[in-house]
This record gives structure tokens, sequence and C-alpha cells, in this order.
């Protein structure tokens, strides 16, 4: 399938984040604080796009920068190239490809973030409610039935069940949204772990 | 990861979620009225109404 779409995947980022230190406003500090983390997690045009919001919102103004962010397609590779806004005199950092079917661009990264943080929302104050209720029936003993502290119990239980599992599948989806498989799953929290020891300040090394 | 997706999040997830609602309810009676409560039984009464009305929603 070669129709264009504008849906936003993760090309070849990791080993090419060097924006950071060309960055002179608040919004590329904040990046520079969370790249030693957060570069793992979230798709790299996407963070951009944001933190270009940021930056206009705030009326900061690079000086480096011109605001000239695009997406463009190539035709050699056959995918969408991310322009970041960063260093536009260096060569394009984040490759941007097209979903492989129709069938899996139903689900698009901004509408599962929605859910799911609808889902995570939910969870929390479920969770905070839960565990109040048990706490003080655990305290007091004026649970008024036992089945009332076991149910309750168990809704705390759903409840952490769901924001894990919850916030894994809205990492997962926004790192590999487009694998059928979840063989990837574990990798990612061991990515994660072992990153720290590679990167230097500015890149990640695969 | 979209099947696995839909293994936990269409099936798994939801019957469990149901069966956590459900229970919740059968226990309050449906949902307890706060104010005509003959002797105080629910003593944590809208905390628990608020418990229930959120497990149906993340159902």
């Amino acid at each position: 399938m070669t129709s264009k779409q504008t849906t936003i995947l993760m090309g070849q980022p990791f080993s090419q984040l060097h924006c950071s230190k060309y960055f002179s406003t608040a919004g590329g500090s904040l990046y520079y604080i969370l790249s030693s983390r957060l570069c793992c997690y979230v798709s790299p045009a996407f963070f951009f796009g944001c933190l270009d919001s940021v930056n206009r919102i705030l009326g900061f103004r690079s000086q480096r920068t011109k605001y000239r962010t695009s997406i463009k397609f190539d035709e050699q590779t056959n995918a969408y190239v991310y322009h970041g806004f960063c260093c536009s005199n260096r060569p394009p950092r984040y490759v941007v490809s097209n979903f492989p079917s129709a069938a899996l661009q139903l689900i698009s990264n901004f509408r599962h973030v929605v859910a799911f943080g609808a889902l995570l929302l939910s969870s929390l104050i479920e969770l905070s409610i839960s565990t109040w209720i048990t706490a003080k029936y655990n305290a007091n003993h004026n649970a008024p039935t036992s089945s009332a502290h076991v149910r309750v119990s168990y809704l705390f239980f759903m409840s952490i069940w769901t924001i894990v599992f919850g916030s894994v599948y809205l990492v997962g989806f926004l790192i590999a949204g487009t694998s059928i498989f979840a063989s990837m799953a574990p990798h990612f929290f061991l990515r994660v772990l072992f990153y720290s020891t590679y990167h230097d300040n500015f890149s990640f090394h695969l | 990861m979209i099947i696995s997706h839909f293994t936990y999040s269409l099936f798994l997830s939801w019957i469990v979620w149901l069966a956590a609602a459900a229970a919740l309810t059968q226990t309050l009676g449906g949902g307890i009225n706060c104010g005509a409560q003959t002797y105080l039984r629910f003593v944590y009464c809208s905390q628990l109404n608020a418990l229930e009305g959120f497990a149906w929603l993340i159902l």
C-alpha cells in the first residue's frame, strides 16, 4: 500500500536525538531535562510538535530556529520524513513511515492516547476512593457486610490492574502501534532500563 | 500488539470490570440514598456511590 498517510510512526529516531543542545528556549530546556528518559517513550514528531506549540504559546523563539517544521514525502525511501525545526541545516532526523495497511490505521495515536488517558484517569479516581474506603474498613471495622469489604478491596485491585496494564498499552501503542503481536513488549522495558548506561547527554545509541 | 490489545481490553478487562461493578452494585442494592438511611448502615455512603459510578464508567 503506497497511499500517503500522515500518521507518524517511529522510523530511526533513537540514534539521532541531537537536537537538545541547539535549543535556547524554555521548551528546549524542558526537552533537555526530559530527553534523558522520556524520548524512549514518546514519538519524537509528536513530542516536537508539542514542544513547538509550547514555545509559540510562551512566546519564546529560538535564535537558531525558524519554525520550519515540515513533514515531507521522500520518494526514494517511500516514507515521510520529519524535518525538525531545531536544526534545519542538518539532514532530517525523523523518518515518518506510512501505515502498512488501512485496517491498522483505525487505531491512531491521538485517539488511543485520549481513550487510554480517560481510562487511566478514571482508574486513578477509582483507586483513590477504594483505597480510602478499604483503609477505613480495615482500621475501624465498620464495614456493613463482609461482602462490601471484599468487593471494595476487589475494586482496589482492579484499579491497580487497569492502571498498570493501561499504562503498558498506552506506551506500547506509542512505540509499536502497528506491530501485530506484543512480542516486543518486554523488550521495551529492558531497553529503557539499559538505555541509561549508553547515552550521553545528547544522544542515544542503538 | 493489536491482537494483544483486543484480547486484553475487549475480553479480559471488560469481563473482570463487569464483575467488579456488578458485585458492588449488588452489595449497595443498586446505589444508596444517603439521606434516607433509617439506621447508619453504610457509613461512607457518598464514597461508595462514587465508587460504583466510576466502576460502571470504567467498564
